[in-house]
């Protein structure tokens, strides 16, 4: 079965390589025959690249530790369920999942593109298949999933695909299991959106690339373009919020969200994709920002293999890192190489790109979506500058120093907080121009808002200024999504004399794009509301509490009753019961627990602790187990009181919908009647 | 009226390159910092063949603790039963020509030098500290034992040091200074160098047994 | 008089009683027996200093045994008198920088502060350059046209009804309109 996926897979990058060539070819001959050919070869490297992964996720199914990969990341005793997430469990099965998902998105791509780009068409195909061959050599060359094991004459094991010199066959009886901490249904779930949305940033990457390639840079390309960015970035946005969720409920050190390399990664690339998100708009109405926009897509794609890079290759040290490996290089020349040829792309067809750009006012739609642009990519940088700063400073100076949570905090905190602003006062602007009286008009209800929720946090909650400034803020842009709600169902209830329900929907029906981005900022203001509270008003207290003892914390009294033992299907697990009473009321008995799992992989790690968490819309009481003495007469716990958690995820659902809402075909409701046709004033 | 057009395609077309040569100066600076973190990844230790990168510290002071503090923080290291555990007597200083002097690794040009990493919070050194104090006092007069103590306490180190009885200088890695110098992951690691200051070879972790050690040890020698 | 030596033995052994719970029942929680300020204080300069040999582990959630020494070592340098700035320079001698949540500012780590202020400036540089960009023609046009004459005119008078017709035009238009 090793055999079989190995030679699936090296059949696939032979047809990558002629798929390529070809589509070059016929590209510049315009030779339909041969287009159809390459793009044909696309379909049968996706289809073997299907076939090379589901080998794989038969070994492992099967308990076939001939593999490598199988015994190194997989058990008998591991449920059938992380049996087959072991595929991504590791560093060779993840970068096949990739080359999967890689082709799985191209052939969709291609599919549903090819009959309405004729000249983009080839292009596209070449470009997809450029990377994917990248990732095939990967997966071929130095990260092989299909390595069988053998044992050489001086008695230590290898993998290779290929029969070492002197070497046997070697079938372990067992394999060495899969890290305990990815034995939980979020790792199961969040490396499958996060990879959609990694892999999907390729796909406006490769699309521009055509574009720039075939000379075809008419707007028409951001119009088509939207959607393939717009369903990777909503994967990336699930996939980080699940990831947090997963830092949250796993990790138990009451966060979620600690700045780790790893997490700036999966960011980064989110800040430049939400910046591509809205300057589309202006290239599509306008006309504008097409350089902008062309180095947006590139960077989309760009920062996804430097995030990949950085992680994977040992450049940085990282709780989340696999196992450092040779890929590093690879990926570092894939990097120069894409850079390079980017550019140099870019500059040659420069000429082309000149916007005829015009705007009458800085009080603009365009120049709203302008900075906030500018903002995104800034943060972008600025984070991805300090992730690498420590290897910055050891080159300059010698020293070892870490960068965490306080200085993003600092550095990336002002920037969001500006964001925010925009967000509030934006969608209140007219493209063009915006009249100061409408302004003024607009901004009444928001601002109120906003200077009500200061001034309410101010008595009543804290002095401090930054959560001030943040709700207030949050309120501000909540201020605006109301005001549009209401000025677009009262504009179609004038036209109509529909009901105010029926007005509402009708608009938002009409506007789907619109009003499912007013849905997003408003999970996004959810999202802050929620933040702000969890981080500026934590309680924590580390404590130990003896049998039918107490603790208190932020007005909770915490009694602990007792501890006991179980056994899971490939750990043990002590248990331990916390009562939570708040005065009189009994809140909630929690259960928080250490694993303790049995195989060899997990004996270096130690015990992993499951949370007990009690979770209501005003705070979150979470405790966590992290010891005990005495068979349980002393147990040590540490405990969080987090306000307002549980709105982050509120907020992260709101997200989501409101980017279904966007993207979901509606039952259009009736037109509006246009009653008094007064020409509006033209662009010149 | 020709003329303005052609004027402002140039103007537009400045525009252009000035961000890309924006991105193009980034990426240049992004990817230098990457061939650079490529070059020296934090696992890329110090090397066999390498000269011995030099340090200044200054040892520990050879008074016994007082009790009062001594059995304290020997019971946070060993265990309430320490007293089992020590083979030290742990009222006896330690040898007064290494007491609280400046030491530097330069200093011993010209004899073979072991140089072994470790702290008090590090479980696999316990076992590793007396197997190396016993090689010290073998050889003593032909090769030169330091140690260097990371990210440690005064207290929790010295009290480290009367209990295993440990007679060869030691002293604290300020800040991780040497450690960082060597580019090391973690305690215990031991260096084995040569009496021109050339690195011979390392050991990754706990040595586990007296004939490794004294494999190692030969091997330094016959340099 | 036997009963009251019985009495008074009886008082001795619950003072005495008494006198050993207090030292030998000492709270875990507080081994070192800090003041209240105190507590809070050690809270403080856990939650600013971080684990060294782990990855982004802050002091007070970290359960290695070298921050279990860090901790106490905070403990025993607040029974000293030492205030937080005293304690945490002895640390950062100690242990290092690395300690640190952020870089310090000092020598090389300044960089790590000015770049995301330098960035930020380009940016904003970039985009007040963009924007004049965009608003050149409309300047021109202002400085030979009398401003109230133009488009503007109609735009200030209405609202709701630009709105209403905006949205009748969208409408109109099929397909999306932003």
């Amino acid at each position: 079965m090793s055999d079989l996926g190995f030679i699936t897979l090296l059949i696939a990058f032979l047809f990558t390589l002629y798929g390529i060539v070809v589509s070059i070819v016929a590209a510049k001959r315009k030779d339909a025959a041969l287009a159809a050919s390459g793009r044909n070869a696309l379909y049968i490297v996706s289809f073997l690249i299907l076939v090379a992964t589901a080998a794989l996720v038969y070994m492992l199914v099967t308990n076939d530790f001939s593999n490598e990969y199988v015994a190194s990341h997989s058990e008998r005793a591991l449920p059938l369920f992380y049996k087959v997430s072991t595929l991504w469990g590791g560093q060779s099965g993840s970068l096949l999942f990739w080359s999967l998902l890689l082709a799985g998105y191209s052939a969709v791509m291609v599919a549903s593109l090819w009959k309405k780009e004729p000249r983009r068409g080839p292009w596209l195909v070449a470009m997809l298949l450029f990377v994917q061959l990248f990732f095939l050599i990967i997966s071929l060359y130095a990260s092989n999933p299909f390595n069988r094991l053998w044992v050489l004459p001086d008695g230590s094991t290898t993998g290779a695909v290929f029969r070492p010199e002197g070497a046997a066959l070697f079938i372990p009886a067992d394999g060495t299991g899969l890290n305990p901490l990815l034995q939980n249904y979020w790792m199961v779930a969040h490396p499958i959106f996060l990879y959609l949305g990694y892999v999907g940033l390729t796909l406006p990457f490769a699309y521009a690339a055509a574009s720039l390639l075939s000379g075809e840079l008419d707007d028409s390309w951001v119009k088509r373009v939207r959607i393939w960015n717009l369903i990777p970035w909503a994967f990336l946005t699930i996939g980080i919020i699940l990831g947090s969720q997963w830092a949250y409920l796993e990790l138990g050190w009451g966060g979620f969200w600690a700045w780790d390399p790893v997490e700036n990664a999966s960011f980064i690339p989110w800040l430049t994709a939400t910046a591509f998100l809205h300057s589309i708009m202006i290239q599509e109405h306008r006309g504008m920002l097409k350089v902008w926009n062309m180095i947006l897509a590139f960077l989309g794609f760009w920062l996804v293999i430097i995030g990949t890079f950085i992680t994977r290759s040992g450049i940085i040290d990282s709780v989340h890192a696999f196992a450092v490996s040779n890929i590093g290089p690879l990926f570092l020349g894939f990097i120069i190489v894409t850079f390079f040829g980017f550019l140099a792309l870019l500059w040659y067809r420069l000429p082309d790109l000149e916007s005829d750009a015009e705007l009458d006012s800085l009080l603009s739609r365009e120049a709203a979506f302008l900075y906030v642009n500018v903002l995104f990519v800034v943060a972008a940088f600025v984070t991805l500058f300090g992730t690498l700063f420590p290897i910055i400073s050891e080159a300059l100076s010698g020293t070892k120093i870490a960068v965490n949570a306080p200085y993003f905090n600092k550095v990336d905190g002002p920037i969001f907080l500006a964001i925010l602003l925009l967000m509030g006062i934006g969608p209140l602007l007219g493209w063009r121009r915006t009249s100061n009286e409408m302004l003024q008009k607009s901004l009444a209800v928001p601002v109120a808002l906003a200077l009500a929720v200061a001034g309410a946090v101010f008595i009543l909650v804290t002095r401090n200024w930054v959560p001030i400034l943040a709700w207030s803020l949050a309120a501000l842009v909540f201020g605006t999504i109301l005001w549009e709600f209401y000025r677009g169902a009262a504009s179609r209830r004038r036209a109509t004399g529909e009901g105010w329900l029926k007005a509402l929907w009708g608009v938002m029906a009409r506007n789907q794009r619109r009003y499912g981005g007013y849905i997003v900022h408003f999970g996004v203001v959810l999202m802050a509301f929620g933040m702000v509270g969890a981080v500026a008003f934590q309680h924590n207290l580390k404590t130990s509490i003896t049998l039918n003892g107490t603790a208190e914390l932020g007005g909770y009294t915490f009694t602990y009753t007792g501890l006991d033992q179980n056994q899971g299907p490939n750990y043990d697990e002590v248990v331990a019961t916390v009562i939570v009473t708040q005065g009189d009321r009994n809140v909630a008995t929690l259960y928080p627990r250490m694993n303790f799992y049995h195989s060899r992989a997990a004996k270096d790690m130690g015990p992993t602790t499951e949370v007990g968490l009690h979770t209501s819309l005003r705070e979150d009481v979470y405790v966590v187990l992290n010891g005990f003495e005495n068979g349980g007469q002393l147990a040590a716990f540490e405990i969080f009181v987090n306000p307002l958690m549980l709105w982050m995820w509120i907020g992260g659902i709101v997200m989501v919908l409101g980017t279904l809402f966007a993207l979901l075909p509606m039952k259009q409701p009736a037109p509006v009647r246009v009653r008094s046709p007064k020409p509006l004033p033209q662009p010149a | 009226m020709s003329q303005a057009p052609i004027e402002s395609q140039k103007k537009k077309r400045k525009g252009g390159v000035g961000l890309l040569l924006l991105i193009a100066v980034a990426g240049f600076i992004l990817l230098a910092v990457f061939y650079y973190g490529i070059l020296n990844p934090p696992s890329q230790r110090a090397d066999s063949g390498e000269k011995a990168p030099d340090f200044s510290v200054t040892t520990y002071a050879s008074a016994p603790l007082p009790p009062d503090v001594l059995e304290p923080a020997l019971a946070n290291l060993f265990g309430g039963n320490y007293q089992t555990y020590c083979t030290g007597d742990l009222s006896k200083p330690r040898p007064a020509e290494y007491d609280s002097i400046p030491l530097k690794l330069s200093d011993f040009r010209g004899t073979p030098v072991v140089l072994n990493f470790w702290a008090s919070w590090c479980t696999t050194c316990k076992e590793e500290q007396p197997l190396l104090e016993s090689a010290w006092r073998r050889y003593k007069g032909q090769v030169q034992f330091i140690g260097l103590s990371h990210l440690d306490q005064d207290k929790n180190a010295r009290a480290w040091l009367q209990c295993y009885d440990v007679t060869y200088p030691n002293a604290p890695d300020l800040g991780g200074k040497a450690y960082n110098a060597y580019r090391i992951q973690g305690v215990p690691e031991t260096y084995f160098i040569d009496a021109d200051g050339n690195i011979v070879d390392y050991y990754v972790g706990a040595i586990p047994n007296g004939s490794i050690l004294d494999q190692l040890i030969q091997k330094l020698l016959q340099q | 008089m036997k009963k009251a030596i019985f009495l008074a033995l009886i008082a001795l052994i619950v003072v005495a009683a008494v006198a050993f719970a207090q030292e030998g029942g000492a709270d875990p929680n507080n081994p070192h027996g800090l003041t209240p300020e105190q507590q809070a204080l050690a809270k403080e300069i856990q939650q600013e200093l971080w684990c060294p040999i782990c990855q982004g582990v802050r002091l007070d959630v970290c359960e290695q045994q070298v921050c279990q020494q860090m901790r106490e070592m905070i403990d025993e340098m607040l029974l000293e008198g030492k205030t937080k700035q005293e304690i945490i320079d002895e640390f950062v001698v100690q242990y290092g920088v690395v300690i640190l949540g952020e870089p310090p500012k000092q020598g090389v780590n300044w960089l790590a502060w000015i770049m995301p202020i330098a960035l930020v400036l380009a940016g904003l540089g970039f985009a007040v350059w963009m924007s004049r960009k965009w608003t050149e023609k409309r300047r021109q046009e202002a400085a030979v046209v009398p401003v109230g004459a133009g488009p503007d005119a109609d735009i200030a008078s209405a609202s709701d009804d630009i709105d209403d017709d905006y949205l009748a035009r969208v409408d109109q238009e099929l397909g999306e309109e932003y």
